[in-house]
């Protein structure tokens, strides 16, 4: 029992820390060296300090973050998001709600470029909503719509999150890449159901384009699609390096991130100034990524050296008849703590605690790990702390208040449950894809 | 006392299975219940190359080294565990890398304790096989193929006209699936352990030789140093358990019932090699010699020559006590004893 | 005052543009690569190793200052709006001692590890040779002793009011 409270009062002083607004990786580190202090000695504590923050970013594995990273910002920065947006919005403005619905296909195509949904978030935030609010489009929907469909971009392959996951629970990158897929799509699929469903029923929503307005889109569709040439030519360089040996997922980053300079300098859309913007988006999120993360992994020492893991296992062990009655009581978890910590902090503090439990009741690691981005990027749009609603927010400024946005969200969060008890109930729909591969 | 013994393969393998609960049992036994270690598997504490650096600053207690992820940390024992011992006896090599450590090798033990730690329990892999998507019989086949191969092996693999690459083991998996990798060299074991079986389906039956690449028991030298008499003994009499079952167990009889399986389960086929590819690799390690010694100077041994020599005349008197020992994980456990850890004086560590 | 702000957010500037460097550099390098392998038949030895130890390190740790600077860490903010502004004072003064507490030590440790591992000339095998690792190990030391110095400004920032934190950002 003394180790469990041992744990507890860890968590609460590092919960603590960071509700004073303590970075989350110094508040894990401060816990983890004192803790370690405190068990052993301060010798053992601080040679944690000296060994943990190299060994950690030495990591061939991680690469994939700063690539991912600097292939969204690529092909941001190249216009590839602007001529999706573009393409989507002749395509679909004729349906109901039809300037949301092509926001949120714009970003699921962007999810496909883009490693973050901050990212891709920022990115659509910028080229739909100022249209959809000209259009007359109710606010909450206009940015509820951009601030959830960025949550993709965790899903779609590529993803930072799926790759992070993968490094801590030791399980098949490519695999679980795979597997974000069709759970991507079903969300963004659901999503477009209830917009168009809302929007039905409440045209006041999202006003119709005039007749004459339709008839010129209609025009322009085709070559508005040619426009997007880059991105297929992208994804589809990807793939076809991965399936034809050419690259290991680890290296599709860096490949796919050249492969879009590439094509941008194809396109004569980039600058020097351009890659310079995307290289320091990509470096300055990059470091703000491992800051947190080796103060992770050092708690992650800490949980195991002090036997708290192992003693979560036995717990777990002991009452888990059910596994479902363990994921269900994980969803609870998952949500409180999305209601307050950002992503990575909730990925990175959970892991060493869920995935011993996860792998003692020998429940499908790839399976849990799109459970568990699920879960982070559902936090990404509840309040209190909903970090692609700020994102949102600082894209719209004075035009939209906190709580429209957040009201907004309110009707992507009710998909959710849906998605949700889907993907939790039926294992199949994630594993179908990674299956096949094998 | 209850040191911890922090194991960076997954709690799945062998070592963290069988070979380490055997030894605690044993140490706990002889040490009346004394010294209880504990085992914390899968990289909790300290991945592959940090637990050198992890047992030194007493972090962990114990842990599982590969001396050539730290070569400038333990030259002596990096260049030891550099050579490709022709052949496919791993019998004979860990017990004549054992006895070269700890009886013909001031240096080796010196290097360990500049590094505040004891090497005990060291095991050889079996023999690594070439593996491959397509049949490879002749030193024609093997030109240009791209293969995974790491240390020595790359080497051999350059000298037989292909392509060495270091790819991480899952990665070696997805390339291997869709044709960017031909071959690898490895353990037949891995076939089933890491599922290569699927796809490198052709075994060339020849040995490449054997390596010793890891140091299976490494353990903090003051905490050994301030154990009483009894329980040095202890761990020395564990050290030669963990050598002796972790190389037949899982290196001899594993090795081989699980390749009978691939056999039988995946189709995997055996090739018989041509001549002129077994001539390379009976000439590599002769080939291999320059670049070693000139290795051990690079990080520093005084003598690589000698320690070569040693090490190689040490595994020729360990052939013929492997052919006694055979399978007999007790009988290795016992010759280790009396050849090597009974005629070492713990106090000298 | 201002002189040292500027000063520091230089460096912190030329620290990030390494790091910059460094990530155009691993997405190069490791498509030239692929490239060689695939077409060549001759990988460029030690790429994953340089990679993961050189590249790698620098973009982890280099932007730290800047990052530091901008106030771009990952944090959250659960009680803190709830506070009144005495308190909210009192309790950024403690996390800013705290982060300095915590990066001080961080440099005090990766100073020692670098300077062992100077001494001893660490490598890593690559195919071919030895690769040395030692020289990137300075670059925790050097980004700690950089963001220390930013996490100090800004506390003595704190009780001087007039100066604007980001006046060195200003072009
Ligand atoms: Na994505
Ligand atoms: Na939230």
């Amino acid at each position: 029992m003394d180790s469990l409270i041992f744990g507890l009062v860890t968590l609460a002083i590092l919960l603590t820390l960071i509700g004073l607004r303590t970075p989350i990786g110094v508040a894990l580190g401060v816990v983890s060296v004192c803790g370690l202090a405190y068990v052993r000695n301060w010798p053992i504590a601080l040679s944690i300090l000296r060994e943990t923050p190299f060994s950690f970013a030495a990591s061939w594995d991680l690469t994939a973050i700063p690539m991912f990273l600097l292939m969204g910002a690529i092909a941001n920065q190249s216009g590839i998001s602007s001529a999706l947006f573009r393409a989507a919005r002749l395509w679909f403005s004729a349906l109901p709600g039809g300037l949301a619905v092509a926001a949120n296909m714009a970003s699921a195509g962007f999810a496909a470029a883009c490693g973050s949904s901050l990212a891709s978030a920022a990115a659509m935030g910028r080229l739909a909503i100022p249209e959809m609010l000209r259009a007359g489009y109710d606010k909450g929907l206009a940015t509820g719509v951009i601030a959830s469909a960025g949550t993709l971009s965790a899903l779609i392959p590529p993803s930072i999150l799926l790759v992070l996951y993968g490094v801590f629970a030791e399980v098949s990158i490519s695999r679980l890449l795979i597997a974000g897929v069709i759970p991507g799509l079903l969300t963004g699929a659901a999503y477009v159901v209830m917009i168009i469903l809302r929007c039905k029923m409440n045209p006041a929503l999202a006003p119709r384009l005039a007749a004459t307005d339709l008839a010129t889109l209609k025009q322009d569709r085709l070559s508005a699609l040619r426009e997007t040439w880059p991105l297929a030519l992208l994804i589809l360089g990807i793939i076809g390096g991965l399936y034809g040996g050419i690259v290991t997922p680890t290296e599709a980053g860096a490949v796919g991130a050249a492969l879009a300079l590439a094509i941008a300098v194809l396109q004569r859309r980039m600058t020097a100034g351009r890659l310079v913007e995307a290289l320091k988006e990509t470096m300055s999120v990059t470091a703000q990524i491992f800051f947190v993360g080796m103060g992770a992994v050092m708690y992650t020492r800490l949980l195991s050296l002090t036997g708290v893991s192992a003693l979560l296992v036995d717990l777990v062990g002991a009452w888990a008849g059910d596994p479902l009655l363990v994921v269900i009581a994980l969803s609870v978890v998952f949500l409180v703590l999305g209601m307050f910590l950002d992503p990575l902090g909730i990925m990175l503090i959970t892991m060493p605690v869920f995935l011993p439990m996860m792998k003692a009741l020998d429940l499908d690691l790839i399976w849990f790990g799109i459970i568990v981005v699920k879960y982070i990027e559902i936090g990404m749009i509840t309040p209190p702390m909903g970090m692609n609603v700020f994102v949102v927010k600082s894209v719209v400024g004075n035009q939209v208040p906190m709580w429209t946005i957040f009201r907004g969200v309110g009707w992507f969060l009710l998909c959710e449950v849906v998605v949700m008890t889907l993907l939790i109930a039926f294992p199949g729909i994630t594993l179908f894809l990674p299956d096949l591969m094998q | 006392e209850t040191p911890i013994y922090g194991s960076w393969p997954p709690a799945s393998d062998y070592l963290n299975t069988d070979t380490l609960p055997a030894a605690f049992a044993q140490i706990d036994a002889d040490t009346d219940g004394a010294i209880q270690w504990e085992l914390i598997a899968g990289g909790q504490l300290s991945d592959a190359r940090g637990s050198l650096a992890a047992v030194g600053d007493n972090l962990m207690q114990g842990g599982l080294i590969i001396p050539v992820y730290t070569p400038e940390a333990m030259p002596s024992l990096t260049l030891l565990y550099s050579i490709v011992v022709p052949g496919d006896d791993p019998v004979a090599v860990a017990g004549a890398a054992a006895q070269t450590i700890f009886l013909d090798c001031p240096s080796c033990l010196d290097e360990a304790k500049d590094n505040q730690a004891l090497p005990l329990g060291g095991f050889a892999s079996a023999s690594y096989r070439l593996m491959c998507t397509r049949p490879v019989a002749t030193m024609q086949d093997l030109a240009g193929m791209r293969v995974r191969a790491t240390g020595g092996y790359g080497e051999m693999a350059a000298l037989g006209g292909a392509t060495p690459m270091s790819v991480t083991l899952p990665e070696g998996v997805s390339l291997l699936q869709r044709g960017g990798l031909d071959c690898l060299m490895a353990a037949r074991e891995w076939l089933q352990t890491y599922g290569y079986g699927e796809y490198a389906k052709y075994v060339t039956d020849l040995p490449l030789g054997v390596a010793a690449p890891a140091v299976g028991f490494l353990i903090n030298r003051d905490m050994f140093l301030d154990m009483t008499p009894d329980q040095q003994a202890a761990h020395l009499r564990a050290s030669a358990l963990i050598t002796a079952q972790h190389t037949i167990g899982n290196y001899v009889l594993r090795d081989q019932s699980s390749f009978e399986a691939q056999q039988a389960d995946q189709g995997v086929k055996l090739v018989e090699p041509g001549a002129d590819l077994i001539a390379m690799v009976d000439g590599f390690a002769e080939t291999d010699r320059a670049r070693l010694i000139e290795n051990g100077k690079t990080l520093g041994v005084a003598d690589p020559a000698a320690l070569i020599d040693t090490y190689l005349a040490n595994v020729e008197k360990w052939r013929s006590l492997s052919a006694e020992v055979g399978t007999d994980v007790d009988a290795f456990a016992a010759a280790l004893w009396d050849e090597v850890f009974s005629k070492v004086d713990p106090g000298a560590l | 005052m201002d002189r040292l702000n500027q000063a520091l957010s230089r460096v912190a500037d030329a620290l990030f543009y390494v790091a910059l460097l460094a990530g155009g550099l691993m997405m190069l390098h490791i498509t030239v690569d692929v490239i060689a392998r695939t077409v060549f038949h001759h990988p460029l030895p030690g790429t994953g190793e340089i990679t993961a130890s050189y590249y790698m390190i620098a973009a982890a740790f280099l932007p730290l200052a800047r990052v530091t600077l901008w106030d771009e860490h990952v944090s959250a903010d659960i009680f803190v709006s709830a506070m009144s502004p005495r308190s909210r004072r009192i309790s950024e003064v403690f996390v800013d001692l705290l982060s300095i507490a915590y990066v001080s030590a961080f440099v005090w440790q990766t100073w020692l590890s670098a300077l062992s591992k100077t001494r001893r000339a660490e490598v890593w095998e690559i195919f071919g040779g030895y690769l040395p690792i030692w020289p990137t190990r300075w670059l925790l030391p050097v980004a700690g002793v950089a963001m220390v110095l930013v996490l100090i400004l800004k506390l003595v920032q704190r009780f001087t009011p007039k100066t604007n934190p980001m006046a060195g950002e200003a072009d």
